[in-house]
């Protein structure tokens, strides 16, 4: 078996590698060139300028540092709420059940809330977008949360919540953390579905709640996906960009109330003509992204648990 | 139409958690967690319900009345989204796409996965986590380099050009995910193929690859949502010949021609046709999806 | 601060032709090279081709596919088949405008020709800073389609070449002749035996009655406050003479402060802190405020003239769209100034392949036949002069701009990005009862004395 190792893990990997190194690594390696330029991103000139780019990024009072604040809020916010609805939902879906003849399953309705809830996934972003910024619009413009809140005597933002700095990105998590939610309750789900029944049932034996259950067995278990969610999520924390493009006032409005860092990399590259300033703002997003990933893979590492 | 008014769980759910172990806390934690899955439920039925109804809206009743049922059953949308948006020939784009980016990507991230999973070999690690990495890296930034290095070797607004941006951009979750997946298949079956003299090539495609056949599923599945709704890399790669466009574009572009001059029947009749390969789709394969995520953890 | 901006006398890093843009190799370095290797376009003595197109030789075109949609442009290009049947025509229309040209641009290989609007237009300052845009001079000058003897500029309105113009220079051919105004129904008032007001202190007498029938007096596309602009900067020169508004634009010191300006910002604060607006504007898009507006449920709205045309499937059939432009105050200076001018600008890129080709495809444009087509097909205004259309939008206009000295386009907005980005959300907050006269005031000046001090930011002045 030890002959022909080499070519056969040359010959798997070539491909693969190669066209990566070339679409995606190389891509990058150019966009970090660009970002030591002062390239506006219609013409073929311009001039290097060593770091100012970086330099100026962290002055920008104006977009850049009220995005990172908010994709910082973001960064938390997110990972945290879609975990804990995910890992609610897929333990009230396969294992809140009560046992019938000793085997332990989901509520009634599982299997209907289940394909439900994985439904936004399949929507394209554009549609999501339309879609919230009605359920978010003013009363007297359909609006179905503010109509739904004036319906039982309670308050709402007049102009909806959308063209309210207090609420807006606090609206556009909700709408990642509604989208999101689906993938990760089957993740969880399935996760779940490899801890063994039995283990459940000595607990359930041994006079065990339903909240010692999750706390005590699932919770432990389920560590390494709950970690993984986490990068997973902080992926997409960190790419958001469309909703709130699509959705928000002027793109990251009111009054940059919801600029993120995707947005302003947009915005200058296509709106103002910086693309080299965009191209290093994307490069401290890509290196942020790396770290944090590596942190939280470094001190999330846990005992294995094997069952 | 569906109101957001609390459905009330079905009869059988308390008295299921009553005949069960802990009966009072069960019973009140029962109540609010079925009432709290049935609300969330319903977040995500009536808007789509809504999208629904709105297809079958005039324009004028869109804007003036959004939460209105429809007066009559409005066809026309979907003419319109159909021919206007190009939303059957956009299909047709996206599927003579996806077959070969979906293929490649499996095939190509399926190999190099299981290199990297099963053998040890220098420069192991390094590939892997320059495949991890590349899931941070922001497409944006790709794109001006992007567009100039596929139009030096002349595959700019090529069908092939997108393909093979597709399978690269794909692959960092697909390595990743699938590493993780061989590196679970235990080894004892592997040992007894080597045993019956089966080479590296035969151990992989006649051995391996039918035992990850649940974790390629849902990488596969995963793969196709994401590459259905890849918008910018087909904007700016496929930007020379509208004619060409897959159908995320034609949904933008009617999305963004409704700003213009507010065809949003059109809109909404289009995103219907869009929504309702991809969920029969996740409907069939809903199993294989499940069974193949439980492997995603990082080990 | 930022302080990075495009600015002149860069050097071409890689050449035309070379591998462009961060070539392969990433130790590409700069290579001295010119930028004016391009050719120029002269005008000749044949009328019929002054440009001397060669006949065979494909033309770019690539149209802005929004409100006016692309029919139009497809029967430009016949006529220019026309004359040159052996040219390949390729047209791409596309509501992405930056993220499909922006990158042809940069390599060198822009389109022939480009219109370049809508929410995705590159931004033209910093084309222009980057020296990739051809001079339309040569057009200008060039005899007209229609009469040998008149020459292109002498055909076109009064005023519609300002918005293309860049320290004199003549960039960009807004093709479309629009003015904003303030948009009432006319049967509404008849109706309500509600007449027009024809001063701002008339307006506001009227609003109270105007809210007793149960209507608000005023919405506006509360999402994008981009609508109030020329509304604020029309009610400030209306009443102080146009000076105080190209103050404004020329980064003058204090012009924000000046009196006009601040009566103005009072005037739209005080139309929120009265109750005088539509409730839950702020939270709405254009089509939303149009369409509330088309249900009577606002009297007036700030909006262009294209309002009738854009609202077509929407409003009621008994509908009566009458622009009444923006209510001066008492004692205004100028009563009759009036934002109006070319719209929707279409570019000849420098290193166009076919340059002569694009400045005939713009001749055809502004031929008789081609500004009716375009007129004819989108039901808006032309920019071509003596030509006669029947839609409501071109009567609009024509009601609206009588006397070619009251004609003014704000320019500042599409001078300096930053202050665009700067006077949207001021003038969102302003309405929204967020901020007051004095803080919107404040804000304005100080991103303009920020804009006028930074040097590296180009400076573009008004002529005369």
């Amino acid at each position: 078996m030890k002959h022909g190792r080499y070519p056969f893990i040359l010959s798997f990997l070539a491909l693969p590698v190669g066209l990566y190194a070339w679409l995606v690594i190389l891509p990058f390696a150019q966009a970090f060139q660009i970002s030591l330029t002062d390239w506006s991103g219609s013409s073929n000139s311009f001039d290097y300028i060593g770091f100012d780019n970086y330099v100026n990024l962290f002055k920008d009072e104006r977009f850049v540092l009220p995005a990172l604040r908010h994709t910082g809020i973001i960064l938390v916010v997110l990972p945290v709420a879609t975990i804990a609805l995910g890992l609610f939902f897929a333990f009230m879906l396969n294992l809140g059940g009560r046992s019938r003849q000793g085997r332990i399953e989901g509520v009634a309705g599982s299997r209907f809330h289940k394909v439900v809830y994985f439904f936004p996934q399949v929507l394209s972003v554009a549609i999501v977008g339309i879609l919230w910024k009605q359920v978010y619009a003013p009363e007297n413009f359909g609006g179905l949360i503010t109509g739904t809140l004036s319906a039982i005597g309670l308050p709402s933002p007049v102009n909806g919540f959308l063209a309210d700095k207090r609420f807006v990105l606090a609206a556009v998590i909700g709408v990642l953390v509604w989208s999101a939610v689906g993938f990760y309750l089957v993740f969880f789900s399935s996760a779940m579905a490899s801890i063994p029944r039995d283990i459940y049932e000595a607990a359930i034996i041994d006079g065990a709640g339903r909240f010692q259950m999750f706390f005590k067995i699932t919770l432990p278990l389920l560590w390494d996906s709950v970690q993984t969610a986490w990068i997973y999520l902080s992926i997409v924390a960190l790419d958001v960009f469309v909703l709130v493009y699509l959705m928000t006032p002027e793109q990251g409005g009111p009054d940059t109330a919801s600029e993120v860092v995707g947005g302003v990399i947009w915005k200058y590259a296509f709106k103002h003509g910086e693309q080299a300033f965009a191209s290093a703002i994307g490069v401290v997003l890509f290196f942020a992204a790396l770290s944090l990933a590596v942190v939280s893979l470094r001190f999330g590492r846990r005992e294995q648990i094997e069952y | 139409m569906a109101t957001e008014t609390p459905v009330k769980p079905p009869a059988e759910a308390p008295a299921k958690t009553r005949a069960s172990g802990a009966p009072r806390e069960g019973a009140v934690l029962n109540f609010f967690s079925q009432g709290f899955l049935w609300l969330w439920s319903l977040m995500v039925i009536v808007p789509v319900v809504w999208i629904v109804m709105s297809s079958f809206k005039t324009t004028r009743e869109i804007a003036s009345a959004p939460l209105a049922l429809p007066e009559s059953f409005h066809w026309q949308n979907f003419a319109n989204a159909w021919t206007n948006g190009h939303i059957g020939a956009f299909f047709l784009n996206t599927l003579q796409v996806m077959v070969f980016s979906v293929t490649g990507t499996m095939l190509l991230g399926a190999m190099a996965a299981y290199v990297l999973a099963r053998y040890q070999f220098f420069g192991n690690r390094i590939i892997y986590f320059g495949f991890a990495a590349g899931m941070m890296f922001p497409v944006f930034l790709a794109l001006f380099p992007l567009f100039k290095t596929l139009g030096n070797v002349g595959l700019l607004n090529t069908y092939t050009g997108l393909i093979i941006v597709y399978i690269a951009y794909s692959l960092p979750f697909t390595v990743f995910f699938l590493t993780a997946f061989f590196r679970t298949l235990p080894t004892g079956v592997a040992e007894a193929a080597i045993v019956d003299g089966a080479g590296h090539y035969r151990l992989f495609f006649q051995v391996m690859l039918p035992m990850a056949k649940p974790g390629l599923i849902a990488i596969t599945i995963f793969n196709i949502i994401g590459q259905w709704n890849q918008f910018l890399l087909p904007l700016v790669l496929m930007g020379r010949n509208p004619d060409d466009a897959v159908i995320s574009q034609g949904l933008a572009n009617l999305a963004m021609r409704q700003g213009y001059e507010g065809d949003s029947g059109a809109l909404f009749a289009g995103t219907v046709l869009a929504m309702i390969p991809i969920f029969i789709a996740y409907v069939l394969f809903q199993r294989q999806i499940q069974e193949g995520l439980t492997a995603g953890a990082i080990k | 601060m930022r302080t990075t901006r495009p600015i002149f006398n860069r050097r071409n890093l890689l050449g035309a032709t070379a591998a462009g843009l961060a070539a392969s190799s990433l130790g590409a370095c700069a290579t001295s090279g010119s930028d004016d290797d391009a050719e120029e376009v002269t005008v000749g003595d044949d009328a019929e081709n002054p440009f001397g197109v060669d006949p065979a030789a494909p033309l770019d075109v690539v149209i802005f596919d929004g409100g006016f949609g692309n029919e139009y442009a497809v029967a430009h290009q016949a006529i220019y088949n026309e004359a040159f049947p052996d040219a390949e025509i390729t047209h791409l229309a596309t509501q992405a405008i930056a993220e499909t040209q922006q990158p042809r641009f940069a390599e060198g290989k822009p389109a022939d020709v480009l219109d370049n609007s809508g929410a995705q237009q590159i931004p033209m300052d910093s084309l222009v800073s980057d020296g990739e845009l051809a001079e339309l001079t040569p057009l200008l000058d060039a005899p007209s389609y229609d009469d040998p003897s008149v020459t292109v500029r002498d055909t076109l309105r009064d005023g519609v070449l300002t918005s293309g113009t860049f320290n004199g220079e003549v960039y960009a051919l807004n093709y479309v002749f629009s003015a904003w105004t303030v948009w009432y129904d006319a049967k509404l008032f008849r109706d309500q035996g509600w007449t027009p007001p024809t001063t701002w202190e008339e307006m506001l007498a009227l609003c109270p009655v105007i809210k007793e029938a149960g209507i608000a007096p005023w919405t506006y596309a509360g999402q994008h406050p981009v609508y109030l602009y020329d509304l604020l900067l029309i009610l400030a020169g209306r009443h102080g003479g146009v000076e105080v508004i190209k103050a404004i634009d020329e980064l003058e010191p204090d012009a924000w402060r000046n009196e006009s300006v601040v009566k103005a910002a009072e005037a739209l604060a005080a139309l929120y802190t009265e109750g005088y607006i539509l409730e839950g504007t702020p939270g709405i898009d254009h089509i939303q405020s149009q369409t509330a507006f088309n249900e009577r449920k606002a009297a007036f709205i700030p909006c262009g003239s294209w309002l009738p045309n854009e609202q077509a499937s929407i409003a009621p059939a008994d509908f009566e769209y009458m622009p009444m432009g923006v209510p001066p105050f008492e004692g205004s200076v100028q009563p009759g100034l009036i934002s109006a001018g070319g719209d929707e600008p279409f570019v000849v890129p420098k290193n166009a392949t076919n340059l002569a080709g694009a400045y005939e495809y713009l001749r055809i444009m502004l031929s008789k036949e081609g500004a009716q087509i375009f007129g004819d097909t989108v039901q808006a205004a032309t920019i071509v002069k003596g030509v006669e259309l029947d839609n409501p939008a071109a009567k609009a206009t024509d009601a609206l701009v009588s006397n070619p000295d009251d004609l003014f386009q704000p320019q500042f907005r599409f001078w300096y990005t930053k202050m665009n980005e700067e006077v949207r959300p001021a003038l969102g907050s302003l309405l929204s009862g967020e901020s007051t006269a004095a803080e919107f005031i404040d804000r304005m000046q100080t991103v303009a004395d920020e804009t006028a001090a930074d040097d590296t930011i180009e400076k573009f002045h008004h002529e005369d």
